[in-house]
């Protein structure tokens, strides 16, 4: 390029970026009528060549959605989607480029089996028939691992082929790692799982509680709505409960920071305070909810107890006792239940893997829901408690597709008799094919796996779609790398880059991803989001979808009866309009037909179940994501939910009821309020190993990095992992900014830069590393402890001691 | 070359807003734009992205600073860090930030 056209092109950028910030200067985007979408959505670019379509974001739970701009066969152009409720047209560092997560230059282009130890190209049909033909040896030795990344479509075709076919329920996904607890924590307490309320909430609450959850680096969109609402000049509280400064901490009224787990005793003090001040809701109380202890022993489904017996229970966490257990003061615990006390003001808590990824994530979950429904704090817009997910599809996958090892689609289970006879007619089986013994969660599912062979129920292969789990399973010692070191274990995996997972691989597949396929995604919200394959992937990569159906025809082929339907055809038979199947198992067919639209509009009749409802196809393909249940009217238009449970907005809540919890674990319509004790967590600081260890997640780095790493952009602004350090305690260790630092737990040791007041800040005894880089792979320091109920690991929470490196 | 643009939020106090906004002048390579209210847009011209964001860093660390929102990135094809793909993707991918009519490609800047 000429100096001349060097300098132009810079002019050129320079007016271009003072437009865009002077347009984000002077607009308000997420206020009312405020720089409105022209009708017909002329707000694109015009840029030659280059033609649109709308799709959600590939990276968290958020689910913004992009406009992403085509030519020649390649993603040339990204913006945030301006018709789009969720972000108004907002992305967070990680949504501007996500389009470069398709280019990274190690993209996976051919199938590798590993020969004589090494990893040579094979061809898919001989890779498909090597998956076959191990299935087919022992089918119940078989598991998936899936992911809340899969699309809708993928996860639904994974599950009816495992449970369907094989009849066998080894299927769980990563999801179990990060948002079991909520799901667990929705089913005891409203019989049905997802929130009842969406991110409207945002627009509307007063304050706005945070549960040890980093809302702007993981969340940033959201919080984006609570920030420009402080811009507009309105007055919203912010109160950041939390274990250590983040930048949520620098935007918040209040920052409380707590002892790690001591979440459960100050959710108790608050329900305590409101009975002590007579600060309840009475009538909403006695109206729509019931009272349940956890029982003896303690368990998912409790034992009903009164509300003298509830009083009694909440009563022992005293503002001392949780002052004590706590380390908040008196003033702190007294300022949070007077927010619950006031009925004027609209309170929302917000939730993620804080409470999640917790060894009592799903009592945690119960309690919240609880100082809601006790004080009344719910079904308003903005008041109201709600749990976030972290990946895509987390919520549109894992919790209503039903690729848990206990679950069917639309909230069905596997050992309920009627979920498994709808489950059987809507896919065609012979009555009884479906197993009823649930099958193996992840932990266990990973035990089994790096176990040997003659053990009992032991797993000798593993496919793994769409998730790196040799980085981001806890305790990787004992649930992953022990792999290594045995014999007859093979491992499938499907995915785009190397990762640490392919580290150990036998089979290696490669995925076409995001806009190189047809997919569907469903948010945090309860928002099914569609998007169509824009490109074409790289090499001889194919859609994990394709992959399954592959395996599965090769089954059939090899006469494998579970395979067939009750009238023998194939599983997955599609015909074109004059009666012929399709042969999708051959790739040059796959896209013969709309599979993404035969598979969901199949899955579709399951959600009506549990008034999960979503729109047919066509009409979620114009929208920008609908929220279920999605119910159509009279005119033929279909009208999306905000709110469930609530007269009004909820179209399945009968005339002058108000409130109905029509899936309610006590069968009356009512909710239950929890009792659940304080546990002290399995392992704590002591001589030995004095600090607290967390984990995470941070802003510019989406889970394991295997995509935002290959970002140059992303990586360059956050290179590598680290260990956050209190000042003082890095003082008192000789420990300075950058030093090289040894982390050693009961697991393992790992060596790390140190950084001391950087983005973030611990207090004393405490230590932060994020889990994105997988040169430092942290989950060899954590503990495989999980929440009995919902069997999500605890990463939050480990006891760690810390070294300098003398070089 | 990197450039991108951001909208800084003053403080509603006047006098600290304007040391905030002379305190910025007096580096070379940010370009201010017009303020409106409190939110000021701010163009950075860079190397490269580590420069960049370093100079994103000091603005948000500049006391009084309420909030710093990323409005545009572009790159130039020259930078190292772009040689992504062996396949010819596209170089320079432009990435906007949401706002209209902002994409940049080799194509337009000539
Ligand atoms: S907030 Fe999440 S969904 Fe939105 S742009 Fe960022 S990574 Fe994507």
């Amino acid at each position: 390029m000429s100096a001349n056209a060097t300098t132009s092109r810079r002019n050129f950028l320079k007016s271009a970026a003072m437009a865009a910030a002077s347009a984000l200067a002077a607009d308000s985007v997420f206020g009312e009528a405020v720089n409105p979408v022209p009708p017909g959505g002329n707000e694109l670019p015009v840029l030659p060549n280059v033609t649109w379509d709308k799709a959600p974001c590939r990276f968290c739970g958020t689910g913004c959605h992009v406009m992403v701009g085509v030519q020649d066969g390649k993603v040339v152009a990204v913006t945030g989607d301006r018709q789009a409720e969720v972000n108004k047209g907002l992305l967070c560092v990680k949504g501007y480029h996500v389009g470069m997560v398709l280019y990274g230059a190690d993209r996976l282009k051919t199938p590798l089996l590993r020969k004589n130890g090494e990893l040579v190209p094979i061809s898919w049909d001989e890779a498909i028939a090597v998956i076959a033909e191990r299935i087919h040896t022992a089918p119940q030795k078989f598991a998936i691992y899936g992911s809340g990344q899969w699309t809708i479509p993928e996860g639904y075709a994974a599950n009816k082929f495992i449970k369907g076919g094989l009849s066998n329920n080894h299927i769980d996904p990563n999801a179990r790692l990060c948002m079991a607890s909520a799901v667990t924590g929705y089913i005891s307490t409203f019989g049905v799982d997802e929130p009842y309320n969406c991110y409207d909430d945002l627009d509307h609450c007063d304050t706005l509680l945070l549960w040890g959850n980093n809302f702007a680096e993981m969340h940033p969109v959201l919080f984006s709505r609570v920030v420009d609402r402080r811009l507009r000049g309105e007055s919203i509280e912010l109160i950041d409960l939390t274990t250590r400064h983040t930048r949520t901490s620098q935007q918040a009224n209040h920052v409380l920071v707590m002892q790690p787990q001591s979440d459960l005793a100050i959710a108790n003090c608050i329900a305590h305070q409101l009975i002590e001040r007579n600060a309840w809701d009475r009538e909403f109380v006695e109206g729509f909810c019931n009272f349940r202890g956890p029982g003896t022993p303690a368990s998912l489904k409790g034992e009903p107890i009164t509300f003298e017996q509830y009083r009694a229970e909440v009563s022992q966490y005293t503002i001392e006792r949780t002052s004590e257990i706590s380390g908040l003061s008196p003033q702190q615990l007294t300022l949070l239940a007077d927010r619950f006390a006031d009925k004027s003001r609209k309170v929302l808590s917000l939730w993620c893997m804080g409470v999640n990824q917790h060894t009592q994530g799903t009592a945690m979950n119960n309690l919240l829901h609880a100082i809601h429904l006790l004080s009344g704090h719910f079904g308003r817009p903005g008041d109201g408690p709600q749990s976030l997910t972290g990946q895509p599809s987390a919520c549109g996958t894992v919790r209503e597709v039903g690729t848990l090892a206990h679950a069917l689609p639309g909230g069905l289970r596997v050992d309920d008799e009627k979920g498994r006879q709808i489950a059987e007619e809507n896919w065609k089986l012979p009555a009884g094919r479906i197993n009823p013994q649930p099958g193996y969660h992840t932990v266990l599912m990973w035990e089994k796996f790096c176990s040997p062979s003659d053990t009992e129920g032991a797993l000798d292969t593993l496919w793994v779609q769409v998730t790196n789990p040799g980085q981001s399973l806890p305790n990787l010692h004992k649930l992953f790398n022990r792999k290594a070191d045995l014999d007859g274990k093979f491992l499938i995996v499907s995915d785009v880059y190397p990762t640490a997972t392919t580290e150990l691989a036998d089979l290696i597949l490669p995925s076409a991803m995001w806009v190189e396929k047809n997919g569907i995604f469903g948010n945090s919200e309860r928002r099914t989001q569609q998007w169509y394959r824009m490109v074409s992937p790289p090499g001889e990569a194919r859609d994990d979808c394709w992959q399954m159906i592959a395996v599965a025809h090769k089954l059939f082929e090899l006469n494998h009866e579970g395979m067939k339907d009750r009238d023998g055809n194939f599983l997955f038979t599609q015909r074109d309009e004059s009666g012929s199947e399709i042969p999708l198992w051959e790739w040059e067919h796959y896209y013969d037909i709309n599979i993404d639209e035969r598979l969901y509009e199949e899955y579709r009749q399951f959600t009506r179940i549990k008034h999960k409802d979503l729109a047919p196809y066509p009409v979620l393909a114009k929208a920008r994501g609908l929220r279920w249940p999605v119910v159509e009217l009279q005119d033929g238009t279909w009208k999306e939910t905000r709110y469930r449970f609530v007269e009004g907005t909820d179209p399945y809540v009968e005339p002058a009821k108000r409130f109905q919890f029509y899936h309610s674990v006590t069968g009356d319509d009512r909710a239950l309020i929890w009792f659940r004790p304080y546990v002290v967590p399995p392992e704590v600081p002591d001589e030995e190993f004095p600090f607290w260890l967390d984990t995470g997640r941070v802003l510019e780095h989406w889970h394991t990095g295997t995509m935002t790493m290959r970002i140059p952009q992303l990586q360059k602004a956050m290179p590598t992992a680290y260990v956050e350090i209190n000042r003082d305690d890095a003082s008192e260790l000789g420990i300075r900014n950058g030093d090289a630092v040894k982390l050693i737990t009961r697991r393992g040791e790992l060596t790390l830069p140190a950084w001391i007041d950087g983005r973030a800040s611990c207090p004393p005894g405490h230590l932060f590393v994020p889990f994105f880089d997988e040169k430092l792979l942290v989950n060899q320091l954590t503990l495989e402890a999980h929440c009995p109920f919902s069997k999500e690991p605890d990463y939050k929470k480990c006891a760690a001691r810390i070294e300098r490196v003398t070089l | 070359m990197w450039i991108s643009s951001l909208v800084v939020t003053l403080p509603s106090d006047s006098k600290r807003a304007l040391a905030i906004t002379e305190s910025l002048r007096a580096i070379a390579v940010i370009t201010l734009g017009e303020a409106r209210g409190v939110r000021l847009p701010v163009v950075i011209e860079a190397s490269d992205g580590v420069t960049s964001r370093y100079w994103y860093q000091w603005i948000e660390s500049l006391p009084g600073v309420q909030h710093v929102e990323l409005a545009f990135v572009s790159f130039d094809e020259s930078d190292e860090a772009l040689k992504i793909d062996s396949d010819g993707a596209p170089s320079p991918l432009a990435v906007g930030c949401g706002m209209p009519g902002l994409f940049v490609g080799e194509e337009e800047a000539k």
